[in-house]
């Protein structure tokens, strides 16, 4: 039992450094690509011109592809980008580089469905209010789908806990390697069950704290 | 104190609990012709044509009604002259200043001398009673401390200073409306555009907010537009009315003589339609 928990301990924190440090990455580009893609679409936000139009399809197109890919095909295609950019292709930094590329489009579609609930009626007071698109944006618009892009970004989180698992079979390092080097490999099940045990309790984890997140957002409005 | 934050304005007059506010009739200024005028104002969404070649001057300091069907062209009016929704074609004038063709950084400081309600309140519920009333001031750049005061000041005129830390989602329907009213004060505008702000409230709501839209355009000399189809608001409130149909306006004069003797067949439909009824 001593020895399961001791092998334990190092992947845990490898799969949480890999599902944080992507999930960091991913709010920020795929979450502004989402405002983007919102603002394009919102022409009370962004006037209406018809290049836009052009744009917002194009970004479309860009984001759709991208989570076509089978996360296992994506990440042995961005080996070579992980090479470039952490100066590796195994281990853990390594594979933060395809999971985030496969994250940032989901959050960008979160963040662009979130903030499209948002009611016309508050943006024409916001509007009304003589505030800036800018203002608008970030003291009206996301504090108002705070608990959905919370529940967004607990979906992106527990999909990056299984995809982190799968950057194991490449030596992504984590909980997914632990269970098909020791589990898989070397027959150890009881490794196996503690492996994909603790992958459950995260994913339990993530969404006890995201729905109490969300729910303490909505109990105070 | 608060106008040391802002240089175009002149010194806000104390504000105090309705019940107390002294009736100081608005002595319109005598160098601006009209506080609103539309000119030939045209828009179409798509192939139809909402509103068609419209004109309507609005006297400072008096209180216009525009009253007409479902889809008569009401809100896109107000929307139009409320800096909301641009013309395709017309001229758009606040005190006497083309507005129509202002964009970016003048279009925002032209939005903050006209306040705005609406029907279904637009409140932020993510905000306090207190929070929506200050946004327009954080928005035009008062100091924090400043915003709370001048908020909680205009919550005291609205009768809702006991409600000021309270999240919107819980108030009422004519608790919502007086904040909205608040929230749109907040500026110090000099037009209030109204959109069917007492359509979705009970008729002892909707007094109450007329009588307190009718006490606070006496206190501050504000210019009121209000789009409604409720003739019984025109009767209450109103100086003058103007008959929107089918995007012209039908009639346009005093209260009193439009629906006591209307003149277009759309006039008479309405005043008999609100009879009938």
């Amino acid at each position: 039992m001593r020895e399961v928990l001791s092998l334990l301990y190092g992947p845990i924190i490898e799969t949480l450094v890999m599902v944080i440090v992507s999930t960091g990455i991913a709010l920020l580009v795929g979450g502004s690509a989402g405002i983007g893609l919102f603002i394009m679409s919102e022409s009370r936000m962004s006037g209406s011109a018809p290049l836009l139009r052009y744009a917002k399809n194009a970004a479309d197109r860009i984001i759709n592809v991208l989570r076509s890919f089978p996360f296992i095909i994506l990440m042995v295609m961005v080996l070579p980008l992980s090479r470039l950019i952490v100066g590796t292709s195994i281990g853990t930094v390594a594979a933060i580089v395809p999971l985030s590329i496969a994250a940032s489009p989901f959050m960008a579609r979160v963040v662009e469905s979130s903030l499209s609930e948002i009611d016309g009626g508050l943006i024409d007071a916001a509007l009304a209010c003589g505030a800036g698109k800018r203002r608008i944006l970030f003291a009206i618009l996301i504090p108002e789908v705070m608990p959905s892009l919370i529940s967004g970004l607990t979906l992106t989180m527990i999909s990056l806990v299984g995809y982190s698992a799968m950057a194991g079979v490449i030596g992504g390092g984590g909980l997914g390697d632990l269970a098909i080097r020791y589990g898989y490999q070397r027959f150890r099940t009881d490794i196996m069950i503690a492996a994909v045990s603790s992958i459950i309790v995260l994913v339990e984890g993530l969404q006890a704290l995201g729905s109490a997140a969300g729910r303490k957002i909505k109990d105070s409005r | 104190m608060f106008d040391a934050q802002r240089p175009q304005k002149a010194a806000n007059p104390p504000l105090v609990s309705p019940s107390l506010l002294p009736p100081i009739k608005f002595q319109p200024a005598s160098n601006i012709s009209s506080a609103l005028s539309l000119e030939n104002i045209t828009k179409r969404f798509g192939n139809h044509t909402v509103l068609d070649n419209v004109s309507l001057r609005v006297v400072p300091g008096s209180i216009c009604g525009i009253i007409g069907r479902s889809g008569a062209g009401k809100t896109t009016l107000i929307r139009i002259a409320g800096l909301l929704e641009k013309p395709d074609r017309g001229v758009v004038l606040h005190r006497d200043d083309p507005v129509h063709t202002l964009s970016g950084s003048a279009l925002v400081s032209a939005r903050r001398r006209a306040g705005f309600i609406f029907q279904g309140f637009n409140l932020f519920a993510s905000r306090t009673a207190l929070g929506n009333v200050a946004f327009p001031l954080e928005a035009a750049g008062w100091a924090r401390r400043d915003t709370i005061e001048r908020g909680r000041e205009l919550l005291d005129l609205v009768g809702l200073l006991d409600k000021a830390d309270r999240p919107v989602g819980r108030l009422s329907g004519g608790e919502r409306q007086r904040v909205a009213i608040a929230r749109a004060l907040a500026g110090n505008p000099d037009m209030l555009f109204s959109d069917e702000a007492t359509s979705a409230l009970d008729p002892e709501t909707t007094r109450s907010i007329l009588d307190l839209l009718g006490s606070v355009r006496n206190r501050f000399g504000l210019t009121i537009v209000m789009v409604t189809h409720q003739l019984e608001v025109v009767r209450r409130i109103c100086d003058d009315v103007a008959v929107i149909d089918q995007g012209h306006i039908a009639e346009h004069g005093s209260c009193s003589s439009v629906l006591e003797h209307p003149d277009s067949d759309s006039a008479r439909r309405l005043v008999r339609e609100a009879i009938d009824a």
